[in-house]
């Protein structure tokens, strides 16, 4: 258990970081002044126009969150592949092509079923 | 020349049938995306897939382990492979004739089917607990979105809702039980832990939390009481022919893992009161299935509570490993997905509307109309009550005989008083066949196809075989089940 106390001490430093700061020490030291344009939500630093349940977001959106997972999960799979690259070798490759063959199933389904084609 | 050091020589052949269904499933959603009118080529399609798939189970004449002693192809996984194969090429069968009916074919449906089976196949091979629970996964994403299949249909929804948020509940006990059996025997390889089994005589609090855990886990996913609630919601809900697979092909897998875990444990089972345990939670199964399937009025819910029910008798012969209840498991299942499958299959076909509740008064009186249909129902309801000579009658017999010479007499007896009771809910499914007139103005639906009269005479034929001549099946079986133990 001694092992684990250093682990809880680590623990406790790093947690107590960002309570002080943000809990405790800044709200003594801060001038607080709220405004009307403070205390809107930040959208790219456009003003909002409305909050968000008076609008409908497209179903598309959430086709699209998942198209871009999966590639996103592909490039994960990648990078570590380009670094050990020589030591994979042709193993590597055909194992690559494998994975990134079942991902292209997965497009070409998406884009006949026209998740691709907007509006 | 190796490839790589977990892929021993041979390992293709090893994964062949599931390298086929995989392939199979990814080619069907592509064909139905790129030739959507030719629907009507994906059943046969998705049927060449199967058959492929049973061939190449007969390829594989050398059993081992592979992928570094994760995976395991023996007899006795391969009498599971072919159970699952011929659980899904019922289901499709029968899908064929019910999706086009309800307008909503399509290459996912038969695509989801196959990937279902490779997990289920991934879970009676797998030697590791992790590969176990990965096969449970991908079998578990494939229910979730089969049971919703009928998009546009709510309480299809609703099914697929209720049995996603339970499901990714239960998993989480299983992974918490399995890392805690980590933390306890150091390994989640079975043969691992069963070495560390071996050296130990007694169990410590850390065990016994990591069994609870994995076992209400499991036991969600046989829909053992008290963890059945959602079985029969889901089955309501769910397209009826996927509600009959997921009331087989699950169970049957997680039986066979269940049974690689129980065999490691072996010598610590009998010293510690686990089993007692595995035994309330088989006695109440087939209590609350056979006295609540009394008061269903929907067919659909009917068959849950008496798939409930039926778990509880298998649950029986797993209560001691052996070779005769490992044996009397696997014929069980093999059985059990000829007539519940079949009964799934005749109710989808004998209804008209999906939307309506499934009563038994919608059956008055078909039997005379729809003769096949309704001899193949009451068939599967004697094979599912166990009266001889169906392979009901015989695979139930063999399950108690275990259990009472395993000396769990109790609990046999119990199944056996159960098993009485529901020969009442299942004879009424044939008196209103035979001796009730259809009610006024009932129309009587007219689908099924050649596939599922196809699929109803396999399934008649199998139960029929079964229960006249048992003795192959059970030799087979028993010999499995000995190459099994015996290592």
């Amino acid at each position: 258990m001694a092992n684990y106390s250093v682990l809880l001490i680590a623990a406790l430093i790093v947690i107590s970081v960002p309570v002080l700061t943000l809990f405790i020490i800044t709200p003594l030291i801060r001038a607080s002044r709220p405004g009307k344009v403070k205390l809107e939500p930040y959208e790219c630093g456009i003003a909002p126009t409305s909050t968000a349940f008076d609008h409908r977001f497209s179903v598309r959106y959430f086709l699209i969150a998942v198209l871009f997972i999966v590639f996103d999960v592909e490039t994960v799979f990648l990078f570590p592949w380009a670094i050990r690259f020589k030591q994979l070798g042709w193993f590597g490759a055909a194992e690559m092509a494998v994975f990134l063959a079942i991902l292209l199933v997965g497009y070409f389904y998406a884009w006949r079923r026209k998740v691709l084609s907007w509006v | 020349m190796t490839l790589h050091p977990l892929l021993e020589p041979g390992w293709q052949l090893a994964v062949l049938p599931e390298l086929i269904l995989s392939g199979g499933g990814m080619l069907l959603i592509l064909f139905d995306a790129f030739l959507p009118r030719a629907k009507s080529a994906l059943a046969p399609l998705a049927l060449i897939v199967f058959i492929a798939t049973t061939w190449s189970e007969r390829l594989f004449v050398q059993g081992g382990t592979y992928f570094g002693g994760t995976y395991e192809i023996s007899p006795i996984t391969m009498i599971f492979d072919l159970t699952f194969l011929l659980a899904g090429m019922l289901a499709l069968l029968f899908a064929r004739d019910y999706l086009d009916r309800e307008g909503i074919e399509g290459g996912e449906f038969y695509a989801l089917l196959m990937w279902g089976t490779v997990g289920m196949m991934m879970m009676a091979k797998g030697l590791d607990l992790l590969l176990i629970i990965l096969g449970l996964e991908i079998l578990s994403i494939c229910i979730f979105v089969l049971v919703g299949y009928h998009r546009r249909m709510p309480v299809s929804n609703e099914a697929s809702l209720k049995y996603f948020l339970m499901g990714a509940f239960a998993t989480g006990f299983i992974l918490y039980g399995t890392a805690l059996f980590y933390g306890a025997t150091e390994s989640t390889n079975i043969n691992t832990m069963a070495r560390w089994f071996a050296t130990t005589t007694q169990t410590t609090p850390l065990l016994t939390i990591a069994f609870v855990l994995l076992m209400s886990g499991f036991g969600f996913k046989l829909a053992l009481a008290p963890f059945h609630p959602w079985a029969p919601d889901v089955y309501q809900g769910a397209p009826t022919p996927v509600a009959g697979w997921l009331s087989v092909a699950p169970k049957a897998a997680t039986l066979i893992a269940l049974v690689r875990l129980f065999n490691a444990m072996g010598p610590v089972l009998p010293k510690v009161s686990w089993m007692n345990m595995v035994a309330t939670l088989a006695i109440l199964s087939m209590i609350v299935g056979n006295s609540v399937a009394i008061v269903q009025r929907d067919l659909k819910r009917m068959l849950a509570y008496s798939g409930i029910a039926h778990v509880g008798y298998m649950m029986i012969a797993m209560l001691t490993v052996r070779e005769e209840s490992v044996a009397a498991v696997a014929v069980y299942t093999i059985v059990y997905a000829l007539m519940n499958i079949g009964a799934f299959g005749v109710v989808s076909l004998l209804m008209k509307n999906e939307n309506d509740p499934h009563t038994l008064d919608d059956i008055a009186g078909l039997g005379f109309r729809r003769k096949f249909f309704g001899f193949a129902l009451a068939l599967c309801m004697f094979s599912l009550s166990g009266l001889p000579p169906t392979a009901g009658f015989i695979s139930k017999f063999f399950i108690f005989k275990t259990a009472i010479e395993s000396g769990h007499t109790t609990v046999a007896l119990i199944g056996i008083l159960t098993s009485i009771v529901s020969v009442y809910y299942y004879l009424r499914v044939v008196y209103f066949l035979y001796m009730k007139e259809p009610a006024e103005g009932y129309e009587i639906s007219s689908a099924g196809g050649v596939f599922a009269v196809g699929a109803l005479t396999i399934a008649v034929a199998g139960i029929l075989a079964i229960g006249l001549y048992p003795t192959p099946l059970f030799q087979a079986a028993g010999n499995a089940a000995r190459a099994l133990l015996q290592q």
